[in-house]
Order: structure tokens, then sequence, then C-alpha cells
């Protein structure tokens, strides 16, 4: 038997939000240029663990990545039971930039995927200022609904098992199947009612589409990253997306999904390498 | 299900098959039915099926499949029924 000490640190920060404390979770590896990573809605920073194990990221880049209010390791604040969850362009938002500001973070590069490529259009929009440059991936402006998102949350449904379900096909069928399978473990470790909460805000933020032209690329470069078996933002939508914005890369990336961190990190990392080579080299 | 105008019926109990059927199956009653053309199941069922082909809820989506019926089983059970639609990739032909 062979045992592994992994390099990536967790800890606990507690932070004011919306007037609440929240004890939120987060990890990180490396040194450098402060990467900040922003997971899918319904899941956790496990998604960044092979990013963060990556050396020929780490050995450039402090990798960072944090539990949102509600998700994976973050303890819900004091009365969570007493109202429904809803993720808010608001709170999302001021969710990101206080944790940057708790940990002095300098300008960080700002990587998201899905409700966190969502928010890096916005934050592209409202603080560009704040960042190096922005990673979304799988952030179309808007994407066409397929699925009533009252399903995820039900007493005669197991949350867990459904939220994955719904997830599954989202991702390439040759992605290797132990990460697949990691991928949607921790979307059936969410807290019941999560994964929806987290869409409202993804739905309450379609048709940003007059707002993203006025992105400044030159102030903030802005990659957009687009898997080719994501049947839920697809390539269209983000080519879409990226037309509108002057100056965004689109970066296609073939045989992965909507989870390319985790559903298949090497391929991935070969992907996104080359983005960070160009934002060091700016 | 159907596969063009080619109907099938199974029977579940306790998540196994216990019955499987080539139709035409007059006046049998059935819970939910997945019905798409031939070409849709056929790379469906391609050891790797292409983008927008690999997923039953991506064909939804696309319009080229079509669930009817009492969806509750269907997704109550998603991951099982995701499992069992796609067994026939692993043999490696259609039925």
């Amino acid at each position: 038997m062979t045992s592994a000490l992994e390099p990536i640190i967790g800890r606990y920060l507690t932070l004011d939000l919306g007037g609440s404390q929240h004890r939120i979770y987060f990890e990180e590896a490396g040194a450098g240029i402060p990467l900040l990573c922003l997971h899918t809605g319904g899941a956790d920073t496990r998604q960044y663990r092979h990013l963060m194990l990556d050396e020929a990221i780490t050995s450039r880049f402090r990798v960072i990545a944090f539990d949102m209010p509600f998700h994976g390791k973050s303890t819900p604040p004091d009365g969570w039971h007493l109202e429904e969850y809803k993720l808010t362009l608001d709170s999302y938002t001021q969710a990101i930039l206080a944790f940057s500001a708790a940990l002095e973070l300098d300008r960080p590069i700002l990587l998201g995927c899905s409700i966190g490529g969502r928010i890096v259009l916005h934050l592209a929009m409202s603080h560009p200022q704040a960042f190096r440059a922005m990673v979304g991936i799988a952030c179309a402006v808007s994407t066409t609904p397929w699925y009533d998102t009252q399903w995820l949350h039900r007493p005669d449904v197991n949350g867990g098992e459904i939220c994955a379900g719904i997830v599954s096909g989202l991702m390439s069928p040759a992605s290797p199947e132990a990460r697949r399978q990691e991928t949607l473990w921790s979307y059936m470790q969410s807290g019941p009612g999560v994964f929806k909460g987290d869409l409202f805000f993804y739905r309450q933020s379609q048709g940003l589409s007059e707002g993203v032209a006025s992105i400044d690329t030159q102030a903030c470069p802005l990659f957009l990253m687009s898997g080719n078996y994501d049947f839920s933002c697809t390539r269209e939508d983000m080519t879409r997306t990226a037309d509108m914005i002057p100056g965004a890369r689109l970066i296609p990336m073939e045989g992965v999904g909507h989870f390319p961190m985790s559903e298949n990190p090497d391929l991935f990392a070969s992907y996104l390498q080359p983005v960070l080579d160009e934002i060091i080299s700016r | 299900m159907e596969i063009g105008d080619v109907p099938f019926h199974a029977e579940l109990r306790d998540g196994a098959l216990v019955h499987f059927s080539r139709g035409p199956a007059l006046m049998r009653p059935w819970r939910f039915a997945l019905r798409g053309d031939a070409q849709a199941w056929e790379c469906f069922w391609l050891p790797c099926p292409p983008p927008d082909f690999h997923d039953i809820l991506a064909l939804t989506k696309f319009k080229r499949f079509k669930l009817e019926g009492d969806i509750y089983p269907f997704l109550s059970n998603l991951l099982f029924f995701k499992d069992l639609f796609a067994l026939p990739r692993s043999v490696g032909s259609a039925p």
C-alpha cells in the first residue's frame, strides 16, 4: 500500500455576507499569481483538486477555490432552515469579492464554470479592475432550458440522485469513467435544494446580451472555454457569446463537456495551459 | 420504447427487466415511453456517441427523442434508466 500526502491545504474563513456570518471553507495549492476558481452549481471545490495537483500550474500560480455558502464544507449561516436557499447576482458577487478581499488577493485571475462562468461575465462588466484576467467555462449569456428545475427538490425524489442524473449526460462519454463518477459524487452530496437554488441565479441572469458588449477585454482579458459534449451550454451558445464581446477569445475544447476540470483533468489542463501562458505574457 | 416506427415493450420489476418484446402490442398499458428515430438510436448506441447524441436528455432537448406519459418513474430512477437504455453500447450492436 502506498500513501501520498497532497500539497493541497484546506482552511476555514469567517465572512460577513449579507449581514450573516458565514464559515467558508477553501483550499489552495501553489505559489505565484492567484488563480481563483469558482465551482459549478450544486457542487464544491473538489472539482479543482486536479488543477491544484498539477505542478505545471502550481509552480506559477496560487490556485485557490472556496466552497460557496451552503456548498461543500462551508457551513450555512445560523437560521438557514428558515428560508429557501436562492443564489442571486448580488449575493454571488458579494461572496466572491469578499473572499478575495479577505485573502488579500492581488488582482487574481478569475476562473469559473457554469454558474461560476456566468458570474465571470457579470464581474467582467462590473469589476474588471479587480481581476488580472478572466476565464469563463460553459458560461453563455443565455441558454435554452431543457428540464424543469422543480424535479431537483421534491420529497418523493432522491435529491442527490436526481441532481447527478440530470448532469450526468453533460460529460463526454470518452472522459475517464472514474472521473465522471467522481464528478457526480459531489452532486449527490449537495444539500437539499441547493442546486435548484443555484439555478435560480443562472436563470435569473439569462439575457445578459446587451451588457456584455461593454466588457473591456483590454482592461481585463476574457477567455471563454467550451466543451463540445456540453449540450446544456452549447458550442453555438458560447460562440454567440464570444461574438458579442469585442476581444473575447473562444477556446473550443473537443472531447469534454460541462465539467472539464473534473471529468477529464489532463485534457482540460492541455487547453488551459496556453491560456495561462498568454495571460502571464501580457 | 420506439425505434423509428418499431415499438418495443419493456417490463421492469424491482430493478430487473422481466419482460422485453417487440411490438406492436395492442392495448397494452404503459407508464412512460421513449420514442426516437432509428438514426438517433443508432448514434446513441455507438461505443462513443457523438455530441448531442450521447445522452437521452440531450436527444430530448434537440427533439430527436420524445419522452411521453408518466415520467415520474423515469426521473426518480434517472441514473438507472440512463444506464439501461445505454446497455446496447456495451454489446456493440443494436437490438
